[in-house]
């Protein structure tokens, strides 16, 4: 036994290893990232977590484009800011419907959600996400915790006005949680730290107040308002972003907190006007990957198609509404998610636009006469008609409806063929697009021999049209994508119409519905953007621009709030960058349709409908508005969405809004 | 903190002094034969009871081992015969003869030692190698399938080496893993995956298996802790024993078929449709060809499983080596496994067999070839009327494409329609996913009986189970999946290290008035560490698409002491208690230590006087206990950590862009949640053993659930958050009936049924104490993104299904667009809702996805030289959500994009008749179908040739696995985890041929 004797030893030995091992093993912390503790200690993190509250606005995680998401609950990609504040702004209004069946959205389209509404949830989530935050930075930017940790005078008022920006940012994310769920929503503040406890609600007075104070007073800490591309400072929310904000709170008072406020808001309206933006000279450009370069935007939400990328923002907004017949490649994109289309109540805001058709697809909806056949010849790529021999009275198709003076008509055949047209008193010239086109005859013999295939348009020299009939003289021609599209001559009419029905039978079908191709991954000189893979979307989002400060404070005018006339000449300025015709006066009405061709798809149109009273209830009713085509009313406490039932159940503190 | 390190101490302290005890030594040896042949058995083994001591026979049969008294027991046991105990009393000679036959008294695994079957008061099952299923079987825990009540184990799919959902007496947790924990020679492993390998287990060779041992009630597994709420699985894998050199090669060689394809339109039957029905622009998009997709796909798998095997003691070091290679094809064409595996065990013994060396170790490569199952979906959708592959090419800016000859969908600009499906040939062909992965399992385990006390032993156990994996993923850039992004060229690896180190005693001694105790005690030490190096995605051409992100490491300890007594009252009171003190890194210092104590006892009820010469044996067990779950896949969620963001998740300032902090969320008080339950255990044999029964009634109670539920707004960085909130029960019965009906010379005949019924209900669900809880959507569907058709709701099973209730014509089929209303405002309608759950009318169905009763049956019938056996497989009682018929039985699933493309439909369309697919048609009850299925898991028929050459033994025997299924199920397969059936890789038939020689 004695070769044993020094077995014990060795066990204790190992018994001692494993008592020094025993303890510090199990404090254990991440490898990558910081923690609450170091994060501050050093002045070159701040500007990182600042940048982290500006991308709450556009990300949805910490990944890019999914991945570590900021919020669950709902699918990574919907959950961005903009995305589902869009969705509230836009789908439950005239300008847009969506054809997805993802939870939620249908409910979105007929304004018949329930309480468990994802969008409303989310949206909900994401306005406490970032307030949380900005709770967070602003209780950390403190100036006597900055003094504390040691830090020289210059990052210390470079963090001052970080901390200015978080204060904006989280009296943003407030504004949007009183427009759109009232006072029921929880208030918490910086005095209310991490961790589990009841957070109450306050009243709507004192939110709207408290909104209020928080923007007058860190305005004067913001940096001052530089139109147009700034190296340094792009994107950063300066003193005309939360003046706009003050207008926007100012303009929506009376629904907001009961008490009208139009001095105000034309007041904040003529500051940022004074702060030298000027409009943008081309309509479209607002929207394209190169907007950053624009005087006219003065509070962006960014997106990088290789540096930012996301599914929600302006990617969204660019992929959601191309399907049918568009091209992805006119976006940018590599493909199109065919959902969102614009309701005729969009539409009518624009002068008449009928309907066009794509006769690849034969006769579809269209109003052709039964005789002859279509056949459909895929190598060529072309629709043939046969008419019946020598009946062309009664073959063709024909256009039916008003359209008023100068518009036009767009038609591209395939190859030289005999057309005629009857009724010709509509028709004043023909351009050949470079091709010849003879046109012989008159009075409703009018023949037009298209001797090259090719972009023919139309204009009509008369008005009061009711009906224009194109038919084929030979027995047999070839036509490709004969599309008709009267066209408004407002550029900021920018709809895609080819093989797009002006009626909506089935919210489903992509094709029911005008599409809107206002959002685009495209420079203003034909570039595509940065992203290779056609995924991801260089335009930033236009959160404040001038010309929706035009159109407040031309509102406010009209309330007594400012001077009409400067309201007057501010929508002149609107409609001459349109090639609209210029007005004489303006009313209610007008700006609030003028709103709507000016401002549609940018996130606006529910609280201009509610601040109008034309949004509940039946005096104004547009398609699939409660859930039937022709549109029906709804009821008031519509107005606000529901508070989620997840946090009622989470917070007993709080109770849903009325009607839920 | 001071009170929990004091704790801690007493255990250390406990094991230093046990060891100031001293008794004396005893060495007896004999020689163990064959009762009938009287043959030497050569490896029989060779117990001390109630310790690990223990020997082997070796060439000549003949044992030596010392035992701690003069009045141990030794336990004789050898593979196919039936054990025996012997009591010494005082020989130091004893020769053994051992009866062939079914082994009904055996040596059992259990946490930290070895006990006998009829001395378990828990409920602990162990399944040999002998009646593990048999064929083509890629991963342990399949050798287990059906054998055992209570514990439901589903393969995912048919992938090659694909993983297994095993649930041991229902799910304890929600959001945390419900798995079991899997220790391999003392080896907890991480069962977590691995990056490149379809599944953990996979890595390792199932023919190396000896044993495997579920303790499922929480007495047994409570030594196990706070891994312990989902049962335990101790695998045994085969040591060397001592005797003549010995050789084994056996080879199973396998064609695996795809039994049933989803019924989807043929080409003839959607051209019909579509002309009668469709647009003009639909018919238009028809074309001529007529394919089957699926044949397309799928094509018979070639298999081959072949282990060598040595074996022997040299001298005193008795070793095994094995070594595998095992070619497994699937049958979704290109998807294939190889393994290369090599395992030795050596075990040594030295200082007069007082030290026993116990050396392990297992490598195993395998290299992965992943079909894109993509394909899979593909293949239903895909329209059956185009052509598989086509001539025709595109012009795209100005370079002719024809995306590799695949026939795709294509926009105007020669583009592929990134909406449309993908040719599924060409998503397989145009694919290379490879990956190798490394597996090291190893372990060192050294018993040392102390010199100074008799019947004290210490043992060391250090185990490393290493894990490297690298894959990359190619995809042409002239692939339609792939198109717009010019390709995928793409790498990843992946590192895990889990280290452990274990010290424990044990000690057992008699009693005065008939009493026995043995104690266990020890400290143990595992840390797992994960990394995974981050890797730019890239396209064919090497161009980057997103620069790297954050690597990956993530890391956790685990601290334990433990303790276990069982003592023995007349050798028929039994009792086990056991203490287990778990100390986390994944918790913060205030809420890291948990305590889970157990309590056993059994009473051998015919072991009294008064049934002493009945032929009944009879056992009654009571245990309760405490056991946690801590798996939640977050290592630091107490930490208000600030997590960085990726270069693609940067915001822009002026001309800058900034990587994002972000403070996440994080609860501050998170611990384990702790199950808490009850068995009650009958086991009886009647007829000399002949008949066998034994029933289980459990009761689970999981408080302090880990469970993501949503936070108060405004209070946290997140909206939902992992926490300890809720619990929820698990209920169960299991019955376990064995019947050996013939038992002589030359033929034996023997029925095993297990059944088990479990019943799970969540009890509560929030922090508030609202009874109104919404309950938790989950059970995400194919259509739309984000729809959900389950729930967890208080007062009903996890998982329920939350659904419309679909209203039927005269002639039982379904109306569209009707559902029965159930809110109350229709008098005629008197079916009752949940209102309460401010969800509409969609009701909570009764009816889940797991069965409420699942049963096994094996038999086995040995003739002469013949063996035939089988087993299978039923459930009852869970329902099936049908996605796959939601989502393609719709006409206008014809056309999701307005004349973009087409797709084909299920065949359910011609009985729905459904025009429209909203999602609440999606959510309809309509698409609940019963799972309730019969399957044939194995088929063998064996011949035993012996001996054919000089020293050389044959055994050949046929295997069909999966030979049938019955069910009235639609789909292909009602066996679908989580009850959601969407597209996945069809369970192949496979038939198996093996030899076995050895010599």
């Amino acid at each position: 036994m004695r070769q044993h004797k020094y077995f014990p030893f060795i066990l204790v030995a190992l018994l001692a290893f494993s008592f020094s091992s025993c303890f510090q093993d199990l404090n254990l912390e991440p490898k990558y990232g910081l923690n609450a503790g170091t994060v501050y200690e050093n002045p070159d993190n701040y500007i990182n977590v600042l940048a982290k509250l500006y991308a709450g606005l556009s990300m949805t995680g910490n990944q890019g484009p999914a991945g570590d998401a900021d919020i669950s609950g709902i699918d990574e990609g919907f959950s961005s800011y903009l995305r589902v504040l869009w969705n509230l702004e836009e789908v439950p209004t005239d300008e847009a419907v969506v054809g997805w069946n993802d939870p939620g959205l249908p409910e979105l389209n007929t304004l018949e959600w329930v309480a468990t509404n994802p969008w409303s949830s989310a949206m909900y989530y994401r306005i406490f996400f970032q307030i949380t935050l900005c709770n967070e930075f602003i209780r950390e930017t403190d100036p006597q915790k900055l003094s504390d940790r040691g830090f020289s005078e210059a990052d210390k008022a470079r963090i001052a006005v970080y901390r200015d920006e978080a204060r904006f940012l989280r009296a943003l994310s407030y504004y949007h949680a009183l427009n759109l769920f009232g006072d029921a929503v929880p208030f918490v503040t910086t005095q209310d730290k991490v961790g589990a406890f009841f957070p109450e609600p306050t009243s709507r007075e004192n939110l709207f107040n408290y909104i209020e104070s928080e923007l007058l007073d860190l305005e004067k800490g913001l940096l001052d308002p530089v139109p147009g591309f700034d190296a340094e400072n792009y994107a950063r929310a300066n003193k005309a972003a939360a003046w706009t904000l003050l207008a926007k709170l100012y303009l929506n008072a009376e629904v907001l907190a009961g008490q009208p406020r139009w001095n105000d808001c034309a007041g904040y309206c003529q500051k940022v006007i004074d702060a030298g933006y000027t409009l943008e000279p081309e309509y479209k450009n607002l929207f394209l990957a190169d907007n950053h370069n624009s005087q006219e935007i003065i509070f962006p939400v960014t997106f990088d198609g290789l540096r930012s990328k996301t599914y929600g923002g302006t990617t969204f907004l660019t992929h959601a509404p191309v399907g049918g017949r568009m091209s992805p490649d006119s976006f940018g994109i590599n493909t199109g998610w065919a959902g969102y289309r614009a309701t005729k109540g969009l539409i009518s805001q624009f002068d008449a636009v009928f309907f066009t058709d794509d006769f690849q697809d034969g006769p579809g909806e269209w109003n052709v006469p039964a005789n002859g056949s279509w056949t459909y010849d895929s190598d060529a790529g072309a629709m043939s008609y046969n008419s019946v021999a020598g009946d062309y009275a009664n073959d063709g198709f024909e256009i039916q409806g008003a359209p008023e003076n100068n518009r036009q008509i767009e038609i591209t055949f395939a190859a030289s063929k005999f057309a005629r047209f009857i009724d010709t008193t509509a028709i004043d010239s023909l351009n050949d697009g470079g091709y010849l086109a003879i046109g012989t005859g008159s009075g409703p013999d009018k023949v037009f021999h298209f001797i090259k295939g090719g972009h023919y348009s139309f204009r009509m020299n008369t008005g009061n049209i009711t009906s224009i009939r194109f038919y084929g003289k030979n027995a047999r021609y070839l036509l490709d994508r004969v599309n008709v599209v009267y066209r408004d001559q407002d550029e900021r009419f920018l709809a895609f119409v080819k093989g797009q029905n002006y009626e909506i039978y089935e919210i489903g079908t992509f094709t029911d519905g005008y599409a809107i191709a206002k959002w685009r991954n495209i420079t203003s000189t034909g570039a595509v953007g940065s992203d290779p893979t056609g995924d991801f979307v260089d335009t930033d989002f236009p959160l404040f621009r001038l010309a929706d400060v035009y159109l407040m404070y031309a509102e406010a005018a009209l309330h007594g709030g400012g001077d009409k006339s400067s309201g007057l000449a501010y929508i002149n300025l609107l409609r001459q960058r349109a090639k609209a015709p210029q007005v004489s006066d303006y009313d209610l009405d007008f700006i609030l349709a003028e709103r709507a061709r000016e401002l549609y798809w940018e996130g606006q149109r529910r609280s201009d409908l509610i601040r109008f009273g034309k949004y509940a209830g039946d005096s104004y009713l547009w398609p699939w508005k409660g859930g039937v085509m022709e549109g029906t009313a709804v009821p008031d406490f519509r107005k606000l969405y529901p508070i989620p039932e997840a946090d009622l159940a989470a917070n007993p503190n709080l109770t849903q809004n009325p009607g839920y | 903190m001071k009170g929990r390190n004091e704790l801690r101490c007493f255990w250390l302290l406990a094991l230093v002094l046990m060891g100031n005890m001293a008794l004396g030594q005893v060495k007896v040896s004999g020689t163990i034969t064959d009762a009938k042949s009287g043959e030497t058995l050569v490896g029989a083994n060779v117990l001390e009871l109630g310790t690990s001591n223990g020997t082997v026979s070796d060439i000549n049969g003949h044992y030596e081992i010392t035992v701690s008294d003069a009045n141990a027991t030794l336990h004789f046991s050898f593979v196919g015969y039936r054990p025996v105990e012997i009591a010494i009393n005082g020989r130091t000679k004893l020769d053994v003869r051992l009866e062939p036959g079914s082994v009904l008294e055996e040596v059992v695994v259990v946490g930290y030692g070895t006990t006998q079957t009829k001395d378990l008061t828990g409920s602990v099952i162990a399944i040999n190698e002998e009646d593990f299923q048999r064929g083509n079987i890629s991963t342990p825990e399949q050798l287990v399938m059906g054998k055992i009540a209570g514990v439901k184990i589903n393969t995912n799919s048919g992938l090659p080496g694909g993983g297994s959902r095993i649930r041991i007496r229902g799910g304890s947790s929600l959001n945390a893993s419900n798995d079991p924990l899997i220790v391999i020679d003392g080896v907890p492993v991480d069962n977590a995956g691995i990056a490149g390998s379809a599944n953990a287990l996979n890595l390792i060779n199932p023919a190396e298996i000896e044993s495997m041992t579920v303790l499922k009630d929480a007495s047994a597994a409570a030594i196990y802790g706070s891994r312990a709420a989902n049962g335990v699985i101790l695998i045994t894998t085969k040591k060397g024993v001592a005797g003549k050199f010995r050789v084994e090669y056996s080879s199973t060689n396998s064609l695996s078929q795809n039994p049933f394809n989803y019924g989807v339109l043929t080409a003839d039957e959607y051209r019909q449709l579509v002309n009668e029905k469709g647009t003009n622009k639909q018919i238009s998009l028809l074309g001529t060809a007529n394919t089957d997709w699926q044949s397309q796909i799928y094509r018979t798998g070639l298999s081959s499983q072949n282990n060598l095997t040595f074996s022997g003691g040299l001298s005193a070091l008795p070793y095994r080596l094995n070594v595998e290679y095992f070619h497994n094809e699937g049958i979704l064409k290109r998807s294939l496994l190889n393994r290369y595996g090599a395992s030795i065990n050596l075990s040594p013994s030295f200082l007069d067999k007082s030290l026993r060396l116990d050396v392990n170790g297992k490598f195993s490569r395998t290299d992965n070839v992943f079909a894109d199952q993509g394909a899979i979906g593909a293949a239903v959708t895909f329209d059956p009327t185009k052509p598989v592959t086509t001539d025709t090419s595109y012009n795209v800016g100005g370079t002719q494409q024809n995306y590799g000859g695949y026939w795709e969908w294509v926009l105007s600009n020669g583009k592929p329609n990134a909406l449309a499906p993908k040719n599924p040939l060409g998503l397989l062909m145009q694919r290379d996913d490879l990956s190798s992965v490394n597996r090291f399992i190893g372990n060192t385990k050294l018993d040392y009986d102390l010199p100074f006390l008799e019947g004290l032993t210490a043992t060391m156990n250090l185990g490393l189970d290493l894990s490297r994996s690298s894959g990359s993923v190619y995809v042409p850039e002239t692939a339609a999946s792939a198109f717009h992004r010019g390709g995928v060229n793409n790498v990843y690896e992946q590192s895990k290290d889990n280290k452990l180190f274990e010290l424990y005693a044990s000690y057992s001694r008699d009693l005065p008035d008939n009493g026995r105790v043995e104690l266990t005690g020890g400290y143990s030490y595992q840390n797992w560490l994960t990394k995974s190096p981050a890797q730019a995605d890239m396209n064919a051409l090497g161009d980057t698409i997103s620069p790297p992100g954050i690597p990956f490491e993530t890391e956790n300890t685990l601290i334990s002491f433990y303790g276990r007594l069982n003592y023995t009252y007349k050798g028929r009171y039994l009792l086990t208690a056991t203490l287990r003190n778990d100390g986390s890194s994944r918790f913060s210092p205030d809420t890291r230590w948990g305590l889970f104590p157990s309590l056993a006892l059994a009473w051998r009820i015919s072991d009294e006087p008064f049934m002493a010469d009945s032929k009944t044996s009879l056992k009654l067990r009571f245990g309760y206990g405490v056991t946690g779950q801590q798996d939640i896949g977050n290592d630091y969620p107490y930490i208000p950590n600030y997590d960085k963001g990726t270069p693609t998740a940067q915001y822009q300032f002026g001309d800058k862009f900034y990587t994002v902090l972000r403070p996440d969320g994080y609860d501050a008080n998170i611990k384990w949640e702790e199950t808490a339950s009850f068995n009650l255990g009958l086991d009886i044999g009647f007829m000399n053993n002949k008949f066998n029964a034994m029933v289980d009634f459990y009761n689970k109670n999981t408080k302090d659930l880990l469970a993501v539920v949503p936070v108060p707004a405004g209070t946290n960085f997140t909206n939902r958050i992992f926490t300890n909130v809720g619990s929820l029960t698990n209920t169960g019965l299991e019955l376990t009936l064995n019947y050996i009906a013939i038992d002589n010379a030359t033929t034996r005949l023997e029925f095993n049924l297990n059944g088990s019924w479990n019943r799970n209900e969540i009890t509560n669900l929030n922090q508030s104490g609202d009874p109104n809880d919404p309950g938790i959507l989950v059970g995400g569907i194919p259509g739309g993104i984000g729809n959900t058709v389950q729930i967890h709701a208080i007062g009903y099973p996890a998982y329920s299904y939350l659904v419309y209730q679909q209203v039927y014509d005269d002639q039982g089929n379904p109306v569209e667009d009707s559902y029965v209303n159930l809110s109350g405002d229709d008098p005629t309608d008197i079916t009752p809702g949940r209102s309460d759950l401010g969800l509409g009318d969609q009701y909570i169905f009764d009816g889940t996805p797991e069965a409420r009763f699942f049963s096994g049956f094996s038999t086995y019938l040995g003739y002469k030289n013949w063996t035939f056996s089988m087993t299978m497989r039923a459930e009852f009682g869970a329902y099936i959500y049908n996605g796959i018929a939601a989502q393609r039985g719709y006409f206008r699933a014809i056309d999701p994009q307005s004349g973009s493309y087409l797709t084909n439909l299920t065949r359910d369309y011609y009985r729905s008749q459904f025009y429209d697919g909203d999602v609440t048609q999606f959510l309809s009850d309509y698409y609940l179908e019963r799972g309730d299925y019969l399957r044939m898991d194995n088929l063998t028929v064996g011949y035993d040739f012996g001996e054919v050459l000089n020293g050389v033994n044959l055994r050949i025997s046929g295997v069909v696995q999966n030979a049938f299924l019955i069910t009235g199920y639609s789909g292909i397969d009602p066996e679908v985890n989580g009850g959601i059936d969407n597209s996945f890789y069809p369970r192949p038939r496979i038939y198996s041929l093996s030899f076995n020689l050895n010599f």
